[in-house]
This record gives C-alpha cells, sequence and structure tokens, in this order.
C-alpha cells in the first residue's frame, strides 16, 4: 500500500521516502540523515524569521516611518548576522 | 547393553554411522544425471534460477553439485537440484559434480537436507554491506552504479535500491531484524509509514511483532491515514477486525463510461450507485 511522506528537504510527497533520500539527495546513513534534517529545519526557521522582518520593515516604510536607506540597512545588517 | 543391531540397519535408523567417501570430481553429462528422491528441495526449485544462471553465466559453477553413481553412466543427483535445472537451462551439456559413494535412502535424505539447510540465503545485512561496498566502489551516476550492482548480483534494480535505503532503518529497529524479531521487509514498511517519528517507529515495530498480518497490515494503513493518532491509538484499530469487505471488480472501458454516464444521470457516482444496486437485490432476494 504507498505510503506518502512530505521530504523536509524539497516537499514533495514521495511514496518511499527512505529510497528518495538515498537517490534524489544523496543520504548516506542515519547521521547524514539527522544532520541535513536538523540544517533544512533551521534553514526553514531562518527564512521564516527573514521574512517576518522584511514584512515588518515595509509597513515601516509604507507609515514613513523609515527612510529606504535606512530599509536597505537593516536588511543588510540582519543578513550579516549570524541566525542560526 | 551391546547392540544385537547390524550396522547396516543403525545406519539406515541413524542415518549418521555411514560416512561419505569423495570419489571424484568430473563433469558429467547432463542427460546422465537424474533427479533422486533423496533430494530434499521438493518445492520451489525454479525459485531463483535466473539469478543463479546469471551467476553461472558470469563466474561458472563455483560449488560443484553432488551425485552418486547407480550404473555405468547413471547418476542420481544427491545435492544440486537448482543448479542441475540451471545448467539444464542454459543449454549446458556437462555439469561439475562430485561422486560419491552410494547411501542408504535415509543417508542421501540427511545429506542432502544439510547441505540446504547450511546453504541458507546470505543473511540481509551482508547483503546490505555488498551493496554498499559496490556502490561506493562503482563509479558514474546513481542509477548506473545501482544498474551495475544489480547486473553484478543478479537481483533487480529495485531490490539494490532498497538494500541501499535500508540503512536509514531507525538503529533499535535494525537491531530488531538482527535478532530475528522482525523481517527486515517489514521494518522497511514501519520506517516509512511512520517517519521521521523515530520513536513511533520503534513502538509500532515491537507491536508488529506480536500481530498478524492483516493487523499490521491495518496499523500501517491508520498510520498513514491518520498521522497524529497515538501509538496506542493505532495499534487499537488495528486490533479491530474489518467493518467492510471491498469488492474489485475489473470492467472494459465502454463499462466504465457507461456507468459514469448513470451514475451523473442519478446524481452519484460509480460506487454509491453500485451500492444502491446490491442493496436492491439484497433487499429483493430476502423478499422473495
Amino acid at each position: 500500500m504507498p505510503t506518502e511522506s512530505s521530504c523536509p528537504f524539497c516537499g514533495k510527497a514521495v511514496e518511499d521516502i527512505l529510497k528518495h533520500f538515498v537517490l534524489v539527495h544523496d543520504i548516506e546513513n542515519l547521521e547524514h540523515l539527522d544532520r541535513e534534517v536538523k540544517k533544512s529545519e533551521l534553514a526553514r526557521k531562518r527564512q521564516a524569521k527573514f521574512a517576518e522582518l522584511v514584512k515588518e520593515l515595509q509597513d515601516k516604510r509604507k507609515k514613513n516611518l523609515i527612510s529606504a536607506e535606512q530599509y536597505r540597512e537593516l536588511i543588510s545588517k540582519w543578513q550579516a548576522q549570524d541566525h542560526q | 547393553m551391546a547392540s544385537a543391531r547390524s550396522p547396516v540397519k543403525e545406519s539406515e535408523e541413524s542415518g549418521s554411522s555411514e560416512r561419505i567417501h569423495v570419489r571424484q570430481l568430473e563433469d558429467i553429462p547432463l542427460k546422465q544425471i537424474e533427479v533422486g528422491q533423496g533430494n530434499v528441495r521438493q518445492h520451489q526449485q525454479m525459485a531463483g534460477i535466473e539469478e543463479l544462471k546469471v551467476s553461472i553465466q558470469k563466474y561458472g559453477l563455483i560449488q560443484p553439485v553432488i551425485v552418486i553413481q547407480k550404473a555405468e553412466k547413471k547418476y542420481e543427483l544427491i545435492v544440486g537440484q537448482r543448479r542441475y535445472y540451471a545448467f539444464e537451462a542454459l543449454g549446458k551439456e556437462t555439469i561439475p559434480a562430485i561422486i560419491i559413494n552410494s547411501l542408504n535412502p535415509l543417508t542421501q535424505k540427511i545429506v542432502s537436507f544439510g547441505e540446504n539447510i547450511h546453504r541458507k540465503q546470505l543473511p540481509y545485512e551482508d547483503t546490505i554491506a555488498v551493496c554498499e561496498e559496490l556502490y561506493k566502489r562503482y563509479t558514474g551516476g546513481k542509477f548506473e552504479r545501482i544498474e551495475k550492482i544489480a547486473k553484478e548480483l543478479g537481483i533487480s534494480t529495485s531490490t539494490v535500491t532498497k538494500y541501499l535505503s535500508y540503512k536509514l532503518v531507525p538503529k533499535e529497529v535494525q537491531k530488531m531484524v538482527t535478532n530475528g524479531k522482525l523481517s527486515a521487509d517489514l521494518a522497511y514498511k514501519v520506517t516509512t509509514s511512520f517517519w521521521p517519528n523515530e520513536q513511533k517507529i520503534t513502538k509500532i515495530s515491537n507491536y508488529v511483532t506480536k500481530m498478524t498480518k492483516p493487523e499490521w497490515s491495518r496499523a500501517l494503513d491508520v498510520g498513514r491515514k491518520k498521522p497524529d493518532a497515538s501509538v496506542e491509538q493505532i495499534i487499537q484499530e488495528a486490533r479491530k477486525p474489518p467493518t467492510s469487505h471491498e469488492i474489485v471488480i475489473p470492467v472494459d472501458l465502454e463499462t466504465r463510461d457507461l456507468l459514469n454516464k448513470i451514475a451523473a444521470k442519478r446524481k452519484t457516482d460509480v460506487v454509491g450507485l453500485l451500492k444502491n444496486l446490491i442493496e436492491d437485490l439484497i433487499q429483493e432476494e430476502a423478499l422473495a
């Protein structure tokens, strides 16, 4: 019976998740899988945080609370920081 | 107390006191060999014959068959039935054979059984290790390497891929497979059904060892349909007998289209339409 799982790396719904890890993402063993899953979770969290910041700064821009220059500066500052 | 039995009688009963003497090793024409009753492999003689043929074609016969000489140019096969059939299927005329001394029927059976029982299928961990080793050694793309392994080992590419993926089964569950508590195939199915919840995979694996096939099949199904269900809920549902029975009726495309049209006309789907027809039929029969 086919079982569909969502891949934590590419988001695809696949029937055989283990086969998919080996064939598509070159996962070598359980430790490697664990590392990659953690990495992808961190990346997702960072992406969500960034999206939140962009939305907040865009709102401030619309309300003229910050200038375009300040907007760019704040974005660059956030990107330079380690958010891991 | 001294035994009054003759040595022959004793050997027939215990089958252990008769010694095997290897007389010679030679290539014997297949036509001169007949498969004897002494060969214990009475079922699935042709199982895996294709893989065996590939291996023989590639490397030759690693282990000769064992025969007993019955008369001049007449031999009885004791061990190596599948190898014999593989040679026959490959159109070979002779087969390397070890000729042993004549044995009583019981000893023949014991020798054949011993040979077959000791030549068990390679444990799955060893097969996985071989696949991984070859996968690392071979060059080329992933699929190319998998195809090479499949060809080398005489197994399908999907089997190779499955073996390569087994290493992602949680370690606790792998231990259960190594200890013989769970089959490798079921461990794989449980893992793919409940991934990424490792705790759930391990718990369910422990439960399925005590379940019947329909029960564990239902457990996997529940896991798939209700990913948030707890282990206890899954086990409880799996142990309940099924409340419905699925009937599959193959129909041609024309019938399918007609059924769809009728169902649309009656504002239902094909399943609903057929359910109503079955219920009407049952009612009609009950009234008759």
